[in-house]
């Protein structure tokens, strides 16, 4: 249930919030970063990280047309080096100032599939997989403290996403980076709920999309059922265009009913 | 259901055992289980951080074997991945073909991470990466060592991840422990769901007397002293012999699911 009760501010409301989005140069990272444009308070500041710079201003160009009065600010980054969740918050805390805002959002939407062509007992290569999980989960969960720490100064209520799907509870084959990542931050976040009262948290499931993640599984994966799978769920358009997930998503912000630490899956909404 | 077509006993005569974690606590009770029943022409081979520890494991092992069971002991921490491909080596050096019958590779080894921070407050990433690395990274990457060494069908392989309620269920202060958990679960799921013909089994051993609760009733967190103390008045916390006794058994009759949750005390409908 939503908090209520004297000082509270809803989110979305007629204030300015400032919002924070990975993986934002494609897929539903950039839907979210429009959704979010679209139902904005004018002088909101979103702030949409990637790793490809001309895509990212395609977002920013989509975002600006949606609402010409927000801020949007694009940070080039790669979140599978340690180093970078730090850099981006070094880097925003010139542009930004976070007591000029009255809400804060991170959405941690980036991750990748990983390499779908190997089967569990084909990782063999650790450096691989330090960097698979320093990207999908230890990035995820950095940057959200350091978020939040950011933040801290403007005593906004903040909510948190995480970006999750079918496979952090259904085990799939050739997907046994994703199943392990996506359970981990799935976990993370829900401790998270438990132990912060104060932050809405929401586990969001946008269903299967029609994105360059399930087409990448469609060409690559290992097992000919899964290849098939995708083939079937794209053949019967029932792959998600991420456009519809994302406005239900900031439609589940503003209304924050949601149970702090649930997941929430836009194809049973 | 048993897995078909395999003459082999799980346990039986030329069985290549490896246990990681095996300096104490959970390993060692487990080692020390296994020395009973691994039967002739057997191969245990325990891994963890302490020699001393791994030792004292051996000693208890061998003490308890009848058969004169090969017990071959390899160091380690698992922190820094660069040393896993030395580390892996090691474990499974001199495994000629043909030699075993069974594999049972027993992911044991693990660590609690900072219980004093919430997970708001882990905002190092090379703190979070030495974790996962630990925890996850070596796990997965020694599994793809055990099946490749371990690659023929005449082979009988099991796999058992030693999990915890707490891959299922949220826990406070234990953000680190909970995500790695949860992680592996799904992970040797997936690995049950690809390869029929492994037995793979994801066993939560519940609360045990081991330095690890040492440190968790220690660790100045009121909110996780006080779960302790609510386990311990509800009889939960055991020796953890009697966990390793309740996997064999579980390894020996060999009817699980494979990729099983199972909980010592079946607390989780799932």
């Amino acid at each position: 249930m939503a908090e209520g009760g004297e000082g509270w501010t809803p989110p979305f409301s007629k204030r300015k919030s400032l919002c924070v989005i990975t993986g934002g140069s494609k897929g539903f990272g950039r839907s979210v970063a429009v959704a979010l444009a679209a139902e904005l308070a004018r002088d909101s500041h979103v702030v949409v990280l990637g790793r490809n710079s001309e895509s990212l201003r395609d977002t920013e160009k989509l975002c600006k047309a949606m609402s010409p009065h927000i801020q949007i600010t694009t940070l080039f980054g790669d979140l599978s080096k340690s180093s970078v969740t730090g850099s981006i918050f070094a880097c925003l805390r010139f542009q930004v100032d976070p007591t000029d805002y009255k809400h804060a959002l991170l959405v941690n939407n980036a991750g990748t599939v990983g390499n779908v062509s190997r089967r569990t007992w084909e990782h063999s290569d650790p450096l691989e997989l330090d960097s698979y999980f320093n990207l999908n989960v230890a990035s995820a969960v950095s940057l959200t403290g350091k978020f939040l720490e950011f933040v801290r100064p403007g005593n906004l209520p903040c909510t948190v996403v995480n970006v999750t799907c079918d496979e952090a509870q259904r085990p799939m084959k050739c997907h046994s980076l994703y199943c392990a990542g996506k359970a981990a931050r799935e976990m993370m976040f829900k401790v998270m709920a438990q132990e912060e009262p104060h932050i809405r948290i929401l586990n969001y499931n946008p269903g299967p999309l029609e994105t360059e993640l399930k087409t990448t599984v469609m060409i690559e994966a290992a097992d000919d059922g899964v290849r098939e799978e995708i083939r079937r769920l794209r053949d019967n358009n029932q792959l998600i265009d991420p456009d519809m997930p994302a406005r239900k998503l900031v439609q589940l912000l503003k209304e924050d009913l949601f149970k702090s630490g649930e997941v929430v899956n836009f194809q049973e909404s | 259901m048993a897995s078909v077509g395999s003459s082999a006993v799980l346990l039986g005569p030329a069985t290549f055992c490896a246990v990681t974690g095996g300096s104490r606590g959970l390993g060692r009770s487990i080692a020390v289980q296994l020395a009973g029943r691994l039967g002739e022409g057997s191969r245990l081979v325990l891994t963890g951080r302490s020699l001393q520890g791994l030792q004292e494991t051996k000693r208890q092992v061998e003490e308890k074997s009848p058969n004169q069971l090969e017990v071959k002991l390899v160091t380690g921490d698992m922190e820094d991945s660069t040393v896993y491909h030395a580390h892996f080596c090691d474990i499974f050096a001199d495994v000629k073909p043909g030699t075993f019958k069974n594999a049972l590779m027993i992911h044991n080894a693990g660590t609690l991470g900072d219980l004093s921070k919430k997970a708001a407050e882990h905002s190092d990433a090379e703190i979070l990466n030495k974790y996962y690395a630990t925890n996850l990274t070596s796990v997965i990457a020694l599994t793809a060592k055990f099946m490749q060494v371990f690659s023929a069908s005449t082979v009988r392989r099991t796999v058992v991840n030693i999990s915890s309620g707490t891959a299922i269920e949220p826990l406070e202060h234990h953000a680190l422990y909970c995500s790695g958990k949860a992680a592996r679960n799904m992970f040797f799921k997936v690995m049950a769901a690809e390869e029929p013909d492994v037995r793979v089994l994801n066993y939560s051993p519940g609360p045990m007397v081991t330095d690890m609760l040492h440190t968790t009733r220690s660790c100045g967190v009121k909110i996780v002293e006080d779960g302790f103390k609510a386990m311990e008045s509800q009889g939960l916390i055991q020796s953890p012999d009697d966990p390793a006794k309740h996997l064999l058994t579980l390894l020996e009759e060999d009817t699980f699911k494979s990729g099983a949750f199972l909980d010592v005390f079946n607390r989780f409908s799932l």
